[in-house]
Parts: structure tokens; C-alpha cells; sequence
């Protein structure tokens, strides 16, 4: 079977897709990071699923709102609003429960003021808009992997609100494609320039523990992830975790 | 690619993946083709629907909108085929006017010859705005159901919906709110995947017969979407009268029905016969209709705009009297004219209470009424309605006039579902809605006044999809109006 007319069909510019797309298709390769929410294809624009930690039991909040209503137009947040995240992913350390919460954006200059506060207080905001934290859970799989409603007066739906909130780790992430986008050849990538991109938006200290930089490059314009983490997030045995999510398209300069 | 995984329906086997992270090849075995081996790839986003950001554009010249899914067949000097389906995955409430918003997919689809599939929940709960509380269940939509039908009526290609089971069925079940009768028995995913694979197959395979198995599946789908349709249009708030009394949604009928629609779709033929939903005629139309209503707040609408409704509505406590002489209001005031000529004079619409279209079929009338609401209204706009010259002819000839008022625009913006509303519309009564007799009158305070200059520019897409379906559009806010191209 000859696929090279497949592998051959590449899209002109790959953008906030592409970065959406890289991150939702390397966390269904591997089972210890679990995707809580991305946006479509593969996601939903108004789903949210999260796993307890001590059960493993998965719980659905569907019809999330698409937009929380406290952000204001063209992304001009103050620190108290909320902003839906493009992609959530979970791991869960024994009983802590730590949360990937990802803003993906074309290329740097997008990024933005509040970012970091705006990813939180989606989770965690009861102002305006009552974060994800607060809202009860609606749907409980069950064993046959569909869903149930939980009933309405029973306590189980408000796990996440009780869960200790010491016990539970918000890192807030800013993805974003470099410019430009595809490289014809990695050898010549400006591994240490783009990295500096990453290090400066972590220096800016609003509160992002990662930035990722997700190009494409070679023939086949097949995708590689830079990647710099806050100190607090490097700690982590999620980081580790995350590194070995990122590895098969991993790029690290090699001295 | 989830649909094609699942081995036990699709009956293809996953042996390779390769290629890109973000855009992979996946290669399947094909345990119905003689183990033929079939690559599909995943090119996850489309860029615009004009401007594609891929070599070929599977949406160009075909679709206003994105589709979630459409798929392609890619030949081995590269050239691209056709799309063989496109599906729509929903998992939004059907709450107020969200059913139709992508009524215009499907209309595109089908005048494209592309299968088409709408994927959507069988039920959805509607919640507070912070998710506490539960509100009201939200049912599937009886209007978009027939809608479909109706486009695969008259085209032969496959307008489907696919129900997909969720956790609030069995809750809305146990609630005692109504669902399609036979509802456990739906078969949801499990027939999408038929129907794709099958498709697939009729393309990849020098030989493939998958005729039976194919109008197997369309059976239930059509079996399914009337079982909806008549479900669903029985509310008070939903009921519709005209399509509750076609034979095609009559029980008795039902067996035959869906044996009939799926033969025509399988041979990619349009319906002939008397179940064909999309040949309602003005006849069918004027005398199965009812009245209409609809409100007009003075919040949102001008004094003329009121006026006019208050015309066209009949009023909601209607005693005979009232509705003698609501009809009365509308005859022509010829001396001879008795009740049964009147009967064919006063507006009529599809649905019980709020409706979203009516026919006026006395055009001489709804033009006082136009002239008087907006005076500074342009002479061509009236004379399209009806032109006061002594020509009998051609005002004999002329087809009622189908009037959608849209509201169209909230504070925020354009309101996206209503660009699915004439679609929906049209999708329903193709014989009778048609640019030379449909009239929007789009009446929301928040309408641009520039919104000439938009029409002109084609970049919104509200407009555009408004500037297709209608022969004439007025705007309440500003008073004018043009003709459309």
C-alpha cells in the first residue's frame, strides 16, 4: 500500500489547530496523564471529565458554559475573571490531584495579561463565574463506561467542591506555535531562541508554570514540542510524567 | 476514526499507525473486503471554508459552514474525490432556536450529493447558569427531524439524524418525560457506523454488496427520525398540524414509509410518491395550516413592526367570534365573497402557537400593512409584494408570500442558530417557499444600520445565508428594505 500521497498531504499553516491537535493526539497515546476536556476534533466544546483520585471513578459536567461570562472582548482580562482553557489534563498523585490547564494561541504575541489567574479562576472563581471546583459533577460512569445520572440530592455530586483544595495543583500553561511554524529541518532549528521565548513568558512571572512551543518540521512536517517548566512545576512528578507524554516528538538540544 | 475502531460494527481491524503524531495514518484491515487493507488519515482542522489551508477543499463549492467530519477519498496520482458523507457531532442542548442553527450543513449537503449525518443526543437537561440546578428537559426538535426527512425526500441523498444514547435518557425514563416510543431500542451510534462503513466500502472495493445491509440500516434511521417527528410534534408548544396529517408520518403508514425512503436512498432517487415530505404544496399548506402568532416586544421592536403582528397574529383568547373576524379582516371586501373564499385569505403557519414563518396569501393586504409600518419603505420592496397596477394576471399567478420574521441580532451580536432558520425552513416546504414569494423582516433594535452594506459585502454570514432564501428582506430598525438577486 503506497500512503505516501497520504503522508504528502499537508496542511499551508497548522496554527492554534495544529497546537490543539498535537497535544490531544500525544495524550491518547499513553494512559497515566488522563484528557479532562479539549477542544474538538477529538474533544468537546461543552464537556469536562475528571477522575477521583482515591476511587478512579470518572464524573461528567457537561454543558459547561462555552464562554465564562466575566471575560471581557479581544482577551483583555483583569485577575479575577475566568478563562476557559483550550485543553485540561489530569494526573493524579496518589491523592492529589493536579490539573494541566492549557491556553493555546498561533504564535507568542498573543499571549496575554492574566492569562495564568484567568486558567485558575476557571476552576476555582465563585464571583461571577462559579469555577469548575464549584459546580457539581451531573454524570458518573458506570462500569460498562457510559454514564449515569447522579441523582440530584446525593452528596457524591459535590465531591470536587469538598475535595481539600490543598490537594489539589493548578498549573497554567501557554502553548503556542513559533514563527515559523514549520522547519525544513530540525538540525537548524534555533533550538536556544525559541527556548528563550519560553524562559522570558515563565520570567514574566504572571503565574504560568509552563510554556510550550509546538512546530513541525522535515518533510512530512511531523510536530516537535519545546518545552520550559516553573521550578515549582519541575518538581513534580507530573513533569516527569509529562516529559515522557511529550518524548516521542520531544525536542532538547543535545551539547 | 473512533467509529471505525470499534471492530465489532465496523468490522475493520486497526494493524498500523504511522505518519505524524497530530495527523496520523491508520491503517485498517478490511475483514468484509477479501482483508483488503484501507489508510485513512486524520487532517484535524480545515482553516476557512473559502480560503482552505489544504491542497484540495473539501468544503469549496459546497459548504457555507464547516462540517465536523467530511471524508475523501485520495487516488494514487493525488488527485481528491468527491466527499462520500459528512457528519455533525452536537452535544449542545436543542433549547429554543439551537435546533436549526445547523440546518444549513445539511441543506448544503445535500444539494452536493454528500451523505449526511447529524449526530445529536436523544434528550438534554437544561441547568442554571451555574450548573447547580436542574431546569427542564430539553427534547429533540420535530422540526429538524422532518427537515431531513424532507431533504432526503427530494434529493435521494441520505439526510440522517443518529441518536446518540447519553445518561440523561434513562433519567428523563424514569422521570416519566416523554421520549420516542421504542426509544430503548434506537440504534443510536451503532447505526452511523453502519452506514459510514458501508459507504467506505461502496468506494474502496472494486466489488462491494452491501445494498441490503445498507437499506437495513437506512430502515431504522428513518424508522427512528419519524418516531421523533411524531413524538415530538404533539406538544402544545410543537404540535404540527400540517405534518401530522401526511402519510408519511401516519403510524399505519410507518412500515411502508421507511421501506419506501430507504429503496429511494439506497438508488439515490427523490420520494414520488404520497409520502414525499418535501411536495407540501400551498393547498396542503393553507388548508391543514393554523393560526399564527408570535410575540413583539416593544423592548426589542418598532411600533410599526407591532403593528403589523397585530395584524397577522390571531390573538391568543379567541373566541369565534374573534377568529370570524380576524378571517373577515383578511378577505378582499369584494361584494360576492363569502367564507369559503376567505378561508384561502388569512395567513396560515406549519405550528401551533409561536411559530417562526407564516403564509400570507393575500398580498394586496400584507402591502397596506407594509406601507402604512414603514413609510419611507422602497416603492420596489411593496411592488414585489404587490403591485397596485391592474394586472390580475399577474397577481393571479403570484404564490403567497412566505414571511419569516427574524430577530436575528442580540446586543453581542448577530444571533448565530437564527443562520440555520431559514435553511430549516426551506428544507421543510421547498415547493412553497422559493425567492419569489419569501419575505424577512429582521427586527431586532440591535440590527446594524449599515446592514445594506453587509448584505452588499457577503462577509456575515446571517446575511448571506438570509440573501439566498429571501426574495425581498426589510429591516423594522431602519424601515427599508431591498430585493434580493
Amino acid at each position: 500500500m503506497n500512503t505516501d500521497k497520504l503522508l504528502e498531504y499537508i496542511p499551508t499553516i497548522h496554527g492554534e489547530h495544529g497546537v490543539d491537535s498535537v497535544l490531544h493526539m500525544l495524550c491518547k497515546k499513553q494512559k497515566s496523564i488522563h484528557e479532562v476536556f479539549s477542544n474538538p476534533p477529538g474533544g468537546s466544546w461543552t464537556e469536562f471529565r475528571i477522575i477521583h483520585p482515591i476511587t478512579q471513578e470518572e464524573y461528567s459536567w457537561d454543558h459547561i458554559p462555552r464562554d465564562p461570562k466575566s471575560v471581557k472582548p479581544d482577551n483583555i482580562l483583569t485577575d479575577t475573571d475566568a478563562k476557559r482553557p483550550d485543553a485540561v489534563f489530569q494526573f493524579n498523585d496518589r491523592d492529589h490531584m493536579n490539573f494541566l490547564t492549557v491556553e493555546s494561541k498561533q504564535k507568542r504575541s498573543l499571549y496575554y495579561s492574566n492569562m495564568a489567574p484567568g486558567l485558575r479562576n476557571f476552576f476555582l472563581s465563585k464571583d461571577n463565574f462559579l469555577g469548575m471546583k464549584n459546580r457539581p459533577a451531573w454524570l458518573k460512569a458506570n462500569k460498562n463506561s457510559d454514564f449515569d445520572v447522579i441523582e440530584i440530592n446525593d452528596p457524591e455530586r459535590y465531591w470536587f467542591r469538598d475535595y481539600e483544595i490543598s490537594k489539589v495543583n493548578l498549573w497554567p500553561c501557554f502553548a503556542f506555535a513559533p514563527t515559523p511554524e514549520y522547519l525544513s529541518d530540525l538540525k537548524s532549528i534555533l533550538f536556544q531562541k525559541f527556548r528563550q521565548e519560553l524562559i522570558a513568558i515563565l520570567n514574566l512571572n504572571e503565574g504560568l508554570d509552563l510554556a510550550l512551543c509546538v512546530g513541525w518540521h522535515g518533510k512530512y512536517h511531523y510536530p516537535f514540542v519545546i518545552r520550559e517548566y516553573s521550578e515549582n512545576f519541575g518538581k513534580t512528578t507530573f513533569s516527569k510524567e509529562l516529559d515522557k507524554l511529550f518524548a516521542p516528538i520531544l525536542f532538547e538540544e543535545t551539547i | 476514526m473512533d467509529y471505525l475502531k470499534k471492530k465489532e460494527t465496523s468490522k475493520f481491524s486497526l494493524i498500523d499507525e504511522i505518519g505524524p503524531i497530530d495527523r496520523p495514518i491508520y491503517i485498517l484491515n478490511d475483514q468484509q473486503g477479501n482483508d483488503a487493507n484501507v489508510a485513512f488519515q486524520l487532517c484535524p482542522y480545515y482553516g476557512g471554508t473559502s480560503n482552505s489551508i489544504w491542497q484540495n477543499n473539501p468544503l469549496g463549492n459546497r459548504f457555507n459552514e464547516k462540517t465536523d467530519v467530511i471524508l475523501t477519498q485520495i487516488f494514487d496520482d493525488g488527485a481528491e474525490s468527491n466527499p462520500l458523507f459528512a457528519i455533525e457531532f452536537v452535544d449542545a442542548l436543542m433549547a429554543g432556536n439551537q435546533g436549526w442553527q445547523r440546518s444549513r450543513r445539511a441543506i448544503d449537503a445535500a444539494r452536493s450529493g454528500i451523505n449526511y449525518l447529524y449526530v445529536l443526543p436523544l434528550i438534554g437537561w437544561e441547568r442554571d447558569s451555574q450548573g447547580l440546578k436542574l431546569r427542564n428537559p430539553r427534547y429533540l426538535s420535530a422540526q429538524t427531524a422532518l427537515a431531513q426527512l424532507s431533504l432526503s425526500s427530494k434529493f435521494g441523498i441520505p439526510s440522517l439524524q443518529i441518536y446518540a444514547n447519553t445518561g440523561w435518557v434513562n433519567y428523563a425514563a424514569n422521570s416519566g418525560k416523554m421520549l420516542p416510543p421504542d426509544y430503548k431500542n434506537f440504534g443510536g451510534v451503532e447505526n452511523a457506523i453502519a452506514l459510514v462503513c458501508n459507504w467506505i466500502r461502496a468506494k474502496s472495493l472494486a466489488k462491494y454488496d452491501g445494498n441490503l445491509l445498507l437499506k437495513d440500516t437506512l430502515r431504522k434511521i428513518i424508522k427512528e427520525m419519524i418516531g421523533v417527528a411524531r413524538t415530538y410534534s404533539k406538544f402544545s408548544s410543537t404540535s404540527l398540524p400540517i405534518h401530522n396529517q401526511h402519510p408519511a408520518l401516519s403510524p399505519i403508514n410507518q412500515d411502508e414509509v421507511c421501506e419506501v425512503y430507504a429503496t429511494a436512498l439506497s438508488e439515490s432517487k427523490p420520494i414520488s410518491n404520497k409520502f414525499a415530505l418535501h411536495t407540501i404544496s400551498v393547498q396542503q399548506f393553507l388548508e391543514h395550516g393554523t393560526f399564527y402568532r408570535k410575540d413583539a416586544h416593544e423592548s426589542t421592536t418598532t411600533k410599526g413592526f407591532r403593528d403589523i403582528m397585530a395584524s397577522i397574529n390571531l390573538p391568543t383568547i379567541s373566541s369565534e367570534k374573534v377568529k370570524s373576524a380576524y378571517i373577515e379582516s383578511w378577505s378582499n371586501g369584494n361584494e360576492g365573497d363569502n367564507e369559503a373564499t376567505n378561508q384561502h385569505l388569512y395567513p396560515r403557519t406549519y405550528k401551533e402557537n409561536k411559530s417562526e414563518a407564516v403564509l400570507i396569501p393575500n398580498r394586496k393586504k400584507f402591502r397596506k400593512l407594509l406601507s402604512k409600518a414603514y413609510p419611507n419603505l422602497e416603492m420596489k420592496v411593496l411592488d414585489w409584494v404587490h403591485t397596485d397596477r391592474n394586472d390580475t394576471n399577474r397577481n393571479d399567478q403570484l404564490m403567497p408570500i412566505f414571511f419569516v420574521p427574524m430577530y436575528g441580532y442580540k446586543p453581542t451580536g448577530d444571533s448565530r442558530p437564527d443562520r440555520g432558520l431559514l435553511p430549516m425552513l426551506w428544507s421543510m416546504f421547498p415547493s412553497l417557499m422559493q425567492k419569489s414569494n419569501t419575505l424577512v423582516l429582521v427586527y431586532s433594535i440591535h440590527t446594524p444600520a449599515s446592514w445594506k452594506e453587509i448584505v452588499n459585502k457577503r462577509y456575515n454570514e446571517l446575511w448571506n445565508s438570509i440573501s439566498h432564501f429571501a426574495g425581498a428582506i426589510i429591516v423594522d430598525k431602519t424601515g427599508n428594505g431591498i430585493i434580493g438577486n
